[in-house]
C-alpha cells in the first residue's frame, strides 16, 4: 500500500511538471488552428515556422548569441576560475560570494541594471542592439562556467602544476598540457550550461536587445501578445527539445567523469 | 668552497609574519645524500620547496655551484623533485609521464624511447609504457614519479617524504633501492623526512630541524652517538635524558652519583644534560653497578627486551637481550664512553 502511495505521489509530481509541456508538444502537431480541440496530426505549423522570416531571424540571433556568449564566457570563466583557485583563502571566499550574487539575483534586476548601464554608456555611442545583448549574455554566463570549472581544479592535487614546472614546463605550457586536460570535463559542462542559459534567456535579453533585435524567447513573447497561434507551440517544442538534449549531454559528461574517477 | 654543489645562506621564510624557516645555513656536496629530518611543521618541506623554486625565500640566498638561483623559476633550475603525493599526470600514459621533461627539451623520439625504457627498468617496471596512472598501486606510482624526475638527469634530486604513503615493508625496500640508485647514478639527493630511521639508513649527512632552526648537522653515526642537544637526542631514537652537573673534565654527576666520562670542555660545576641510550645501560649484579633500582616492566620487542627500571623515582629505559623479571632488584652500569653530555637548553 505504502509503495503504491509513493508511486502515485511521484506520478503526480511528474504529471504537474510535464503535463503543460506535453500539451504544448501534442498541440504543436495539431492540424487545425485550435489550441483546445484535436483535429488530426500535421507538421503544418512546423513548416510555417521555417517559412516565417522574422522567426528565422530570431533563430539566427539566438544561435549566434548562444555560440558567441558561451564561447567567450567559457574562456573568461576558465581563466578566472584558474585565478581564483590560486588565491589565498580569504580573497577567494569573497570573490566566490561576488560570483554567486548574479546567479541568485532576479533576472529582471540583472536585465534592468544592464540596460541602465548601457543607457549610461549611450554617451559613448553605445546603442542597444545585438552587441549589448551579447555582452549581457556573456556577463550572466561567466559565473556558471566558473562554478563548473572550480571543482575540477580543486580535485587536482596542488603539486600537479608544480610537477610540470619542475620538469621544465613554463606556466603556460603546464596549463595547456597538464591543467587543461584535467579540467576539460568541467569546461565542457560549463560551456553547454552557458549555451543552454543563453538560448533560454528572455528577461535579460528583453531589456538589453533594443529595437530590431529579437531572440526566440522575445519572438515567442511578441507572438503570444498578438494571440496564441499553434506555431508558437511548435517553436516552443523545438526550444524545449534543444535544451533537453543539451541537459542530457551535460549529465552524460558528469557521469563519464565520475566513472573515470572511480 | 668548490665542492659545495648547493648552498643555503641565511635562508628565511615567513608566512604572515611567522617564521617557518628561521635563518638557516647549509651546504651539500656533489653526489651526497643529504636528509633534512624533523617533526612536522619544522620547516623542512618549506626549505626543500625553496630549493626547488616553489617558494621564494623572504630573505637569504641559495647558490648552485656558486651562482644564485633564487630568482630562477622552477623550470629553469637543473633540479627535479619527487613530490609527496606523486603528482603524476593522470590523463597521460606512463610513457608520456616519464617523457614529459624530455619532450620539453625537444629530444628526438628515438632517444626519448630509449631513456624511458631504461628508466622503467631502473625502477623495475619494464613494459609499463602504455599503462594508465590509475591502474598502478601506490608503490608503483611512486617509482614512476622517481623515474619521471631522474630521466632528466638533474644535478640534484629533491624528495619530499616520497615513501610516506607506503606500507612498512615496501618502504624498507624502497629505502635501499633509492640509496642504490643514488650511488649508481651519482646524483645529489636532498631528502626530506620525519622518519629518523629512514634518515639513519640512507643518508651521508643529516640536518635536523626544529621550529625553523637547524639543531644539528652531521653523519648518521655522529648524530646518533653525539646528539648536541636534548631535542636531537630525543628525536633520534629513544634515550634517557637527565640533568646533571659537570664536575671537571671527564667527571660528571647525575642521579646523585659521580660517573667517569670522556667529555671535556664544559665549565666546572656547569649544569648540563646527560644523554644515555637505552642499549647503553648494562644491568649487572656485580660491584660495577653505579645505580640501584627495581625492574618495573619488561616487554619483548623481538630482537631485544625493553625494560623500565625505577631508581629513586627516576625511570630508566633499558634495552637488552637478557630479560629481567618485574620487581627484581638490579644494579645499573654505564661505561664512560656511553655517557653523552650536552649543553642545557636555554
Amino acid at each position: 500500500m505504502k509503495k503504491h502511495l509513493a508511486r502515485l505521489y511521484t506520478f503526480l509530481i511528474f504529471f504537474f511538471l510535464y503535463a503543460p509541456i506535453l500539451v504544448l508538444i501534442i498541440f504543436s502537431f495539431n492540424s487545425s488552428k485550435s489550441t483546445a480541440a484535436w483535429s488530426g496530426f500535421s507538421l503544418r505549423w512546423y513548416s510555417e515556422l521555417f517559412r516565417d522570416k522574422s522567426i528565422m531571424k530570431a533563430l539566427y540571433y539566438t544561435l549566434l548569441c548562444a555560440v558567441l556568449s558561451s564561447g567567450i564566457a567559457t574562456v573568461f570563466g576558465t581563466i578566472t576560475a584558474y585565478g581564483i583557485h590560486h588565491m589565498r583563502r580569504r580573497p577567494q571566499k569573497i570573490l566566490l560570494t561576488i560570483n554567486n550574487i548574479p546567479l541568485l539575483n532576479p533576472d529582471i534586476v540583472t536585465g534592468i541594471s544592464l540596460m541602465a548601464l548601457f543607457s549610461a554608456l549611450a554617451v559613448l555611442r553605445f546603442k542597444l542592439g545585438f552587441t549589448t545583448m551579447l555582452i549581457a549574455h556573456i556577463a550572466f554566463n561567466v559565473p556558471y562556467v566558473i562554478l563548473s570549472v572550480l571543482p575540477k581544479l580543486s580535485q587536482m592535487p596542488d603539486d600537479t602544476i608544480n610537477a610540470a614546472m619542475d620538469l621544465g614546463a613554463t606556466p603556460f605550457y603546464a596549463f595547456r598540457k597538464v591543467v587543461l586536460p584535467e579540467i576539460k570535463p568541467g569546461i565542457i559542462t560549463g560551456a553547454i550550461m552557458a549555451f543552454t542559459m543563453s538560448i533560454d534567456d528572455f528577461v535579460i535579453s528583453y531589456f538589453t536587445a533594443g529595437v530590431g533585435v529579437t531572440n526566440l524567447s522575445i519572438q515567442i513573447y511578441t507572438m503570444a501578445r498578438r494571440g496564441i497561434k499553434p506555431s508558437i507551440n511548435a517553436l516552443s517544442t523545438l526550444m524545449f527539445v534543444a535544451v533537453l538534449i543539451l541537459l542530457l549531454l551535460v549529465n552524460k559528461y558528469s557521469d563519464e567523469k565520475e566513472q573515470l574517477m572511480s | 668552497m668548490s665542492n659545495r654543489l648547493i648552498e643555503g645562506i641565511h635562508l628565511v621564510k615567513e608566512y604572515d609574519g611567522s617564521r617557518v624557516v628561521d635563518n638557516i645555513d647549509f651546504w651539500v656536496k656533489s653526489k651526497e645524500f643529504l636528509t633534512i629530518l624533523g617533526p612536522s611543521g619544522c620547516g623542512k618541506t618549506t626549505t626543500l620547496r625553496m630549493i626547488g623554486g616553489f617558494e621564494t625565500p623572504t630573505s637569504g640566498d641559495i647558490l648552485l655551484s656558486g651562482k644564485s638561483i633564487v630568482s630562477l623559476p622552477p623550470y629553469e633550475r637543473p633540479i627535479n623533485t619527487v613530490f609527496q603525493r606523486y603528482a603524476l599526470f593522470p590523463h597521460m600514459s606512463i610513457y608520456d609521464n616519464i617523457a614529459f621533461g624530455l619532450h620539453i627539451k625537444k629530444m628526438p623520439k628515438s632517444e626519448i624511447d630509449k631513456r624511458v625504457s631504461k628508466m622503467l627498468s631502473l625502477v623495475n617496471l619494464e613494459g609499463f609504457e602504455k599503462r594508465r596512472v590509475n591502474s598502478l598501486s601506490g608503490g608503483q606510482q611512486q617509482r614512476i614519479a622517481i623515474a619521471r624526475a631522474l630521466v632528466n638527469e638533474p644535478q640534484i634530486l629533491l624528495l619530499d617524504e616520497p615513501l610516506g604513503a607506503l606500507d612498512l615493508k615496501l618502504r624498507k625496500e624502497m629505502q635501499l633501492e633509492l640509496k642504490y640508485m643514488q650511488q649508481d647514478l651519482g646524483i645529489t639527493f636532498i631528502y626530506v623526512t620525519h622518519d629518523q630511521e629512514e634518515a639513519l639508513t640512507m643518508s651521508d649527512k643529516i640536518i635536523i630541524m626544529n621550529k625553523g632552526k637547524i639543531q644539528q648537522v652531521g653523519s648518521p653515526t655522529d648524530i646518533y652517538n653525539e646528539p648536541e642537544n636534548a631535542f636531537v637526542a630525543d628525536f633520534i631514537g629513544e634515550s634517557n635524558i637527565v640533568s646533571g652537573i659537570f664536575k671537571e673534565d671527564k667527571v660528571v654527576e647525575f642521579a646523585g652519583t659521580i660517573f667517569p666520562c670522556i667529555d671535556t670542555g664544559f665549565a666546572r660545576d656547569e649544569a648540563i644534560d646527560v644523554v644515555v641510550r637505552p642499549e647503553d645501560i648494562e644491568i649487572t649484579a656485580d660491584v660495577r653497578a653505579q645505580l640501584h633500582g627495581v625492574v618495573d616492566s619488561t616487554v619483548f620487542k623481538g630482537v631485544h627486551y625493553e625494560m623500565i627500571v625505577i631508581e629513586n623515582e627516576r625511570e630508566w629505559l633499558i634495552q637488552s637481550t637478557i630479560p629481567h623479571e618485574e620487581g627484581k632488584q638490579v644494579g645499573l652500569y654505564i661505561a664512560p664512553d656511553l655517557i653523552h653530555i650536552m649543553k642545557k637548553e636555554a
